[in-house]
């Protein structure tokens, strides 16, 4: 008899087993209704309880909708009504969509049918395993376990031990920000210019700047952006929206999102295609009660050691208490269809704090960074309060990724803008610390194993129009040292790495879909270390340096034989390259003496490209005072647009103090002519923007135009 | 939308008859999983029943519609494997009345065969329930139980082994 056969039998011996009545379908309805009138064993209940506060903070309509949805449609609140008469007044008060369906519940918080209205969503496939990499978690405990292994545990919350003289714990909570709320966002000096001037652009191009960006075809969020009318600005916790209809800066209205704690900030925004999304970022402290009672609430497993021990179970014993800080991240999205006036559309968030955010078509990706160690600080294993919240909802535990050992993690949530309340899908995963990159297609997470001698360990995630889901998991040798140093094309990651030691050289590698390894170049260049790369189709080029910059150009056409096919040594070294017209490449970097490698400015040099076996230096031209440029290190600082030929970057002179020049160039004839040199004296941040006719430098402070066609002559200025 | 995605997005919305229509396709295999690798009745009437009120309760957190009846063999393998350590932590000596009578020659080749099967170890009932009555891979089993899915198939095929050969020494025909 085989294993098959023997089955067969069991499943046969199974046939005539009875079910027991309580078990039979039709009574299995009063089951689940007999339980819903005990609301003691309802860990769901619990969860909505304790979470109540947090998730005030995410009042985006849907929400408000979930909640409610939970109370009516599950009775087990029972005796705790007003929660849900609470949501309700909150979900009347946003005044949101009121064609929703759901928005129509009576005052008991039952919808008016019975029937709950959901939104269809797209059904997502289950998540995979990222490789060996990371695993998808079984439950909560899985992950907690993970999470307080980490060895990050002790390191925050220092424990406060007082009486809190009976104030009981909901009070609090109550007075703690509880009825958190947003209002509609006030657009103020609402004179929209009725006349509209389409004159003067003249024989200049129509086009206007876009961010800089790592991918073609991925946006990227940043503090200025411009659709060529309007220039949006974010200062703190505004925007400033000016009119540039007619060249000359004038402000239409600024975008104030109110808040309630000090720390909020607009991080970055979008505008594309008629909207405004707008990145923001806080912190919400809140004092949190170690749990002392005996009962099923304190398992055996408890995280939290008491400073003392207790005393007589009889006495009233000091409550301790521990201060929990939240961060959140929310994404809202304003309608531009009056950019005076922006409406906003919805909103929804996220816990952790602001670490990036893509766009690809209409689908935003938000990453955020969140300390788990720090939150399950203080509760138990069979606790999952402190799970953090995606769209106002606990990150599902088949959603989270753990690895074998990390106390941080990743939040990646996607949204629709075309249904700005909601979260599309989202995946948490375990680590303790990674860099993104997002292609078209998918995002890859990187990091250095910390136990192992500079090994790089990607996990790739598919995008699939908002569906997030892992793909695979490699690793390579060495580290990435530059942002730019990975890349995907036509489902091949390239990717260079430099070892520890810079006698091993620069290492080239290109993994296939599934991130096998399909081809290699290691140990190029020993002795020198890799300082700028950037790729173009089949071509790979990239700097390494010691005393030389040589510039290797490589052909990755043929992914199981990467071949270097040409370099060229010039003195310094560039640190950011960009490529320019067909051909041709920019490069920023350091001019250094060849023999002593002491740095003697930033150099700007144009590269021809066009033979890989003969790379040549066409140009390039040191700014000697110069000692530092964010474009080295920060991309988006960087104004690249070959199309209105303006090559524009901020350098930084060191004297006894710090001085920031605006430097813009063309590239005309074989040469870079000196557009405009503009003194940014005393501003944080600082981008150089185009449109039509008009050049605009940008900073927290103030917009200055310039008019392109007549020589870069001033032409307003508005100081926020 | 199909009539099952339909009943599946009716449950997730918190409606208990639809919820009830999933259950039907699948309830008679969860109660012969619990009550094959718990053995005993009112133990496996209890898992299921938790595993139902905890699978409703949570119903919005599932996310595959296509996915339901994995997800309550999840939940309810879950409850059986808490149930089964706790056997071990208490030593309770199971009674096993209820499971099957007393081994008879007379007794009917389903009571053996169920008497066989509760003689194997709690892991190795695990095991096999989870394949026979959850329709899980050894792949998924593995997952599940945090081993190797070779380790899985070997601990099957040695306990259906085992199943056979006493079967083959009852010498009667089956």
């Amino acid at each position: 008899m085989n294993d098959r056969q023997m089955r067969d039998l069991i499943r046969q011996s199974a046939e005539d087993v009875e079910v027991p009545e309580r078990l039979k379908p039709d009574k299995i309805v009063d089951l689940i209704q007999a339980v819903e009138e005990a609301p003691g064993d309802m860990v769901v209940a619990g969860r909505m309880l304790t979470n109540k506060n947090r998730r005030n903070f995410y009042m985006g309509y849907a929400v408000t909708a979930a909640v409610i949805l939970a109370v009516c449609g599950l009775t087990f609140f029972g005796g705790t009504m007003n929660l849900g008469d609470k949501f309700v007044q909150k979900n009347e008060e946003m005044s949101v969509d009121s064609s929703n369906a759901a928005g129509e519940m009576d005052d008991t918080g039952n919808s008016a049918e019975g029937e709950v209205v959901e939104k269809s969503k797209k059904i997502m496939q289950p998540k995979e395993d990222a490789g060996d990499l990371y695993r998808v978690a079984e439950d909560y405990s899985e992950v907690y376990d993970i999470v307080a292994d980490s060895g990050l545990y002790w390191k925050y919350n220092y424990v406060m031990d007082f009486t809190m003289n009976g104030m009981p714990i909901e009070e609090l909570e109550a007075a703690d920000g509880g009825a958190f709320e947003r209002t509609d966002v006030a657009g103020i000096g609402s004179t929209s210019p009725s006349a509209i001037l389409k004159e003067s652009v003249g024989n200049l191009d129509e086009g206007y700047s876009k961010t800089n960006v790592q991918t073609q075809g991925v946006d990227e969020s940043d503090i200025v952006k411009t659709d060529g009318a309007y220039l949006y600005v974010v200062t703190d916790n505004r925007v400033h929206i000016v009119d540039i209809r007619k060249g000359k800066p004038k402000e239409a209205a600024v975008l104030e999102i109110p808040s309630e704690t000090a720390s909020f900030s607009i991080k970055e925004i979008y505008v594309d295609e008629g909207k405004l999304l707008v990145i923001t970022g806080e912190k919400n402290t809140q004092l949190k009660e170690i749990k002392k009672e005996s009962g099923e609430q304190e398992a055996a497993t408890s995280a939290v050691i008491p400073l003392e021990n207790s005393g007589n179970s009889g006495k009233k014993e000091a409550s301790e208490y521990y201060t929990v800080t939240q961060n959140m991240t929310i994404l809202y999205t304003y309608s531009l269809e009056k950019p005076s006036n922006p409406e906003l559309l919805g909103q929804v968030g996220q816990d952790g704090s602001y670490y990036t955010s893509r766009k690809i078509e209409d689908k935003v990706y938000l990453f955020t960074k969140e300390s788990l160690a720090e939150n399950c600080y203080g509760y138990d294993r069979g606790s999952d309060d402190w799970i953090p919240l995606a769209g106002g909802e606990m990150i599902a535990s088949d959603c989270i990724y753990i690895p074998q050992q990390g106390g941080n993690s990743l939040i990646v949530s996607s949204i629709d803008t075309d249904d700005p309340e909601e979260i599309m899908d989202n995946v948490m995963i375990v680590n303790n610390d990674v860099n993104v990159y997002v292609s078209t297609e998918a995002v890859y997470l990187y990091h250095v194993n910390r136990n192992q001698e500079a090994t790089t360990e990607i996990a790739k995630f598919s995008l699939k129009d908002g569906e997030i889901n892992a793909v695979s998991a490699s690793g390579v040798k060495g580290r990435v040292r530059d942002t730019f140093a990975i890349n995907e094309y036509q489902n091949m990651l390239r990717i260079l790495t430099a070892g520890d030691n810079s006698n091993e050289g620069t290492n080239l590698y290109i993994l296939d879909e599934k991130l096998k390894l399909t081809g290699k170049l290691e140990g190029i260049a020993p002795g020198e270390t890799i300082y700028a790369a950037r790729y173009l189709g089949d071509m790979a080029y990239f700097v390494t340096y010691r005393n030389m910059d040589p510039l290797f150009a490589a052909d990755l056409s043929d992914p199981s034989k990467p071949e270097i096919l040409g370099e060229l040594k010039i003195t310094g070294y560039s640190e950011y390259l960009h490529m320019w017209e067909p051909g041709t490449m920019f490069g920023i970097g350091y001019e250094t003496d060849p023999d002593t490698g002491l740095r003697e400015g930033i150099k700007l040099s144009m590269f021809d490209v066009s033979k890989a076996a003969d790379l040549q230096t066409a140009d390039c031209i040191c700014i000697s005072n110069a000692d530092y440029s964010p474009a080295l290190d920060q991309y988006k600082t960087v104004l690249a647009e070959p199309q209105a030929n303006l090559i524009g970057f901020v350098v930084t002179e060191y004297d006894r103090t710090q001085s920031n020049t605006y430097l813009l160039f063309e590239w005309k004839d074989g040469k870079f002519n000196n557009l405009l040199t503009q003194d940014v004296a005393k501003s944080e941040y600082y981008r150089g923007v185009y449109a039509g006719q008009y050049f605009y430098i940008v900073t927290s402070e103030n917009v200055v135009a310039y008019d392109r066609g007549d020589d870069f002559g001033k032409v307003g200025e508005l100081t926020f | 939308m199909d009539q099952y995605l339909e009943l599946v997005e009716a449950a997730r919305a918190g409606d208990a008859e639809a919820f009830a229509g999933l259950y039907e396709a699948i309830y008679k295999d969860l109660y012969r999983f619990a009550l094959y690798t718990l053995r005993n009745e009112t133990d496996a009437e209890d898992a299921v029943s938790e595993a139902v009120t905890d699978a409703y309760a949570s119903i919005e957190k599932l996310r595959s519609a296509d996915a339901f009846k994995a997800w309550m063999f999840r939940i309810l393998s879950n409850k059986c494997k808490n149930r089964l350590r706790e056997y071990t932590r208490k030593h309770v000596e199971l009674e096993e009345a209820e499971y099957v009578a007393a081994s008879t020659p007379e007794m009917t080749d389903s009571l053996y065969i169920r008497k066989l099967f509760g003689e194997l170890a709690d892991e190795e009932r695990l095991i096999i329930s989870m394949h026979v009555f959850g329709g899980y891979t050894s792949k998924e089993i593995a997952k599940m139980l945090r081993m190797n899915a070779n380790t899985v198939r070997t601990k099957e095929s040695r306990a259906l082994k085992k199943m056979a050969e006493k079967i083959n020494s009852r010498e009667v025909c089956i």
